[in-house]
């Protein structure tokens, strides 16, 4: 056999996604000349930051095996908390972001517990929590409203010199989950996904594993929500109920798998930005409306064709 | 434990708690259906065959979602396709096709696009879930570019009044027909070929295929076969509400599962019937209507439902552990 450079056997499964995504960023390009002005630039990274942390969300919940159907609804309802629980001062605020994200990842780690616990399939039970977390959105805030403090808002939306906030809040996570992904948690992790069986012979504390795994979905699905609450300047309990399909197709666009414990980073964002960037093609494209809903079903269904083909070229291989 | 000495009257003894002892589980998920709906009559009065006409709908939606939870799967372009049936019901009626008719061709569109998610999750290997969420949405998709989000009116007002009133003394359309379709589902599932090779495949995928049995085949059926029975719901549901809308699916798609949850069917497959999901939409139905009279809100609601649909899935699955260490 002819020997490959370790670079590309390790990424190149990716490259396909690489390509779409390029060919995506090419047709925004190509209708708007003034891409990559730092305006529209930042503007672009506030409307993906939401899709890359809910996507990141995902991918934490299809490593360890399963997927997380309550991820819309967890997104929603943290839009609802932090529109509620801003006060006019800023400096009390930041503890207060804080706090309520901590919250979410708090919440979500005990739905890890339970299904580590009691050896639950993952799908049912957050599909009773996506329930209990779509009511509870609704009784917090019924209608899309609240207060969220204008500085916040204008400072999460806004730029560092050149560089915008919402970028650098990407990089700074995802930087966090590649240190998490090679300490112990990331690899108990992705050793569960593969094999929940093996994992447990080999004396891995599974629960711990799925703790973990949810609590950090829990986090990036609150960080979704703050970037989310940044731009409309509200909270709303219905606003994110339909991304949860939009972060499986991106998470699944990206090389990640049902099956648990084969993914990667890379792929995850650059299947977000696909996924984020498609609202836009697709209005250039001039499908709008009611059409979104019936590319998106067809996209999913595609990609994961291609994944699931893609998988089985390499087996035989 | 039958020893060949047993005199006939300890014999008889023992074989009765024999048949309770099988029934074990069945029997106590009637009697928490009775509390419960002792619970709501005394607290909102609502009349036995009320209850029952409102949850035979659900149980109708539920049971194909049971047969699919059968084989490990799930089904969750129940939604979509529900409005669908049912606006296209509305559609071939004010064209001029005649009733039997049209009911004819929605059914058969259903089992067209359950077929297709059966093609999907069989022969191109999509998860189940994937498979049917995008579904929903193409359904979702297309009942919004072609009504453009409006409501239909049913143009006939005899389908309405045979499904809400009594067809057989107080027995509604609506029963009857979750009736008929539990009776000859149970039929299928425990007296013929097919249905024994579901409780196979759902036990088992590996060994199923291994001993001969094309699982492909029997996903691609059971997938059609529920979504047929999604479109008989639809049906039923224009009956009941008398109009057609794009979103009237939506609101029971998480009670299908949650009813089929409650009855004790396993997510993982192999394990429930159909008769437990008709009571398990019974208890639901007390439920909701129990917190709709206490004035609990929407939100309230369905954080409450959820609630128990975890405690039921916590405790069913338990019982499956606990079991499962006395055979070891």
């Amino acid at each position: 056999m002819r020997k490959q450079s370790i670079f590309l056997k390790k990424y190149g499964e990716l490259i396909p996604i690489y390509v779409v995504m390029i060919l995506m960023i090419g047709i925004n390009v190509w209708k708007q000349p003034n891409f990559f002005s730092v305006t529209t630039l930042s503007r672009t990274f506030n409307q993906l930051a939401p899709y890359i942390f809910i996507s990141m969300a995902q991918m934490c919940i299809m490593l360890i095996g399963g997927m997380n159907f309550a991820l819309g609804g967890l997104v929603s309802l943290s839009t609802c908390i932090f529109a509620k629980t801003m006060v006019e001062s800023d400096l009390r605020n930041i503890p207060r972001i804080i706090a309520v994200i901590l919250l979410i990842g708090v919440m979500e780690a005990l739905v890890g517990y339970i299904i580590g616990h009691f050896r639950l399939p993952t799908i049912v039970v957050t599909l009773a929590t996506s329930f209990i977390y779509e009511g509870l959105a609704l009784g917090i805030l019924p209608t899309p409203g609240g207060y969220v403090s204008p500085n916040i808002a204008t400072f999460l939306t806004g730029r560092i010199g050149p560089i915008s906030v919402a970028f650098l809040m990407c990089l700074v996570f995802v930087v966090i989950w590649c240190l998490i992904r090679r300490s112990s948690v990331g690899l108990l992790i992705y050793a569960v996904g593969q094999n929940r069986n093996a994992a447990f012979s080999s004396g891995l504390n599974v629960t711990w594993g799925y703790v973990m795994a949810f609590f950090i979905n829990g986090v990036l699905a609150a960080l979704a929500g703050l970037m989310l609450c940044a731009r409309t300047m509200s909270g709303d309990p219905r606003i994110a109920n339909d991304m949860t399909i939009n972060a499986v197709t991106a998470a699944v666009l990206g090389g990640v798998t049902f099956s648990g414990g084969e993914g990667k980073i890379a792929g995850t964002i650059a299947g977000a930005v696909v996924v984020g960037m498609l609202v836009n093609v697709l209005f250039y494209l001039n499908i709008t409306g009611f059409y979104t809903y019936f590319v998106q079903g067809i996209i999913l269904i595609i990609s994961v064709v291609v994944n699931n083909w893609r998988r089985g070229a390499r087996r035989n291989a | 434990m039958r020893k060949d000495n047993d005199t006939p009257r300890q014999l008889v003894k023992k074989s009765a708690w024999g048949i309770i002892g099988a029934n074990k589980q069945i029997i106590a998920l009637l009697i928490v259906a009775a509390i419960f709906y002792i619970v709501s009559f005394i607290v909102s009065g609502t009349k036995f065959i009320a209850i029952l006409h409102i949850s035979s709908f659900m149980a109708l939606a539920a049971m194909g979602q049971t047969l699919v939870f059968l084989i490990a799967g799930i089904d969750l372009s129940v939604a979509s396709l529900l409005s669908a049936a049912g606006i296209l019901l509305c559609t071939l009626v004010d064209k001029g096709v005649s009733f039997a008719g049209s009911v004819v061709l929605v059914i058969a569109a259903s089992a067209i696009v359950g077929s297709l998610n059966g093609l999907g999750i069989s022969y191109l290997k999509i998860p189940p879930l994937v498979m049917t969420v995008a579904m929903q949405y193409i359904l979702r998709g297309a009942t919004l570019v072609t009504t453009n989000g409006k409501p239909i009116a049913i143009s006939t007002a005899s389908l309405s009044y045979w499904v809400n009133q009594g067809v057989i003394g107080p027995i509604t359309g609506g029963i009857l027909v979750t009736a008929i379709c539990c009776v000859m589902l149970m039929w299928m599932l425990y007296k013929t070929k097919f249905g024994r090779e579901i409780f196979f495949m759902g036990s088992s995928p590996r060994v199923a295929l291994m001993s001969g049995i094309n699982n492909d085949v029997i996903t691609l059926k059971v997938y059609t076969l529920a979504a047929a029975l999604t479109g008989l719901t639809g049906i039923m549901l224009v009956g009941y509400t008398g109009t057609a809308a794009v979103r009237i699916g939506d609101s029971y798609l998480l009670p299908s599962i949650a009813a089929v949850l409650l009855g004790g069917t396993s997510p993982l497959g192999g394990k429930g019937n159909v008769v437990r999901t008709i009571i398990g939409a019974f208890i639901l139905c007390n439920t909701v209507s129990l917190l709709t009279v206490l004035q609990m809100s929407e939100a309230a609601r369905q954080v409450i439902e959820g609630i128990i649909v975890l405690i039921f899935i916590v405790v069913n699955n338990v019982d499956i552990q606990r079991k499962k260490k006395k055979k070891a």
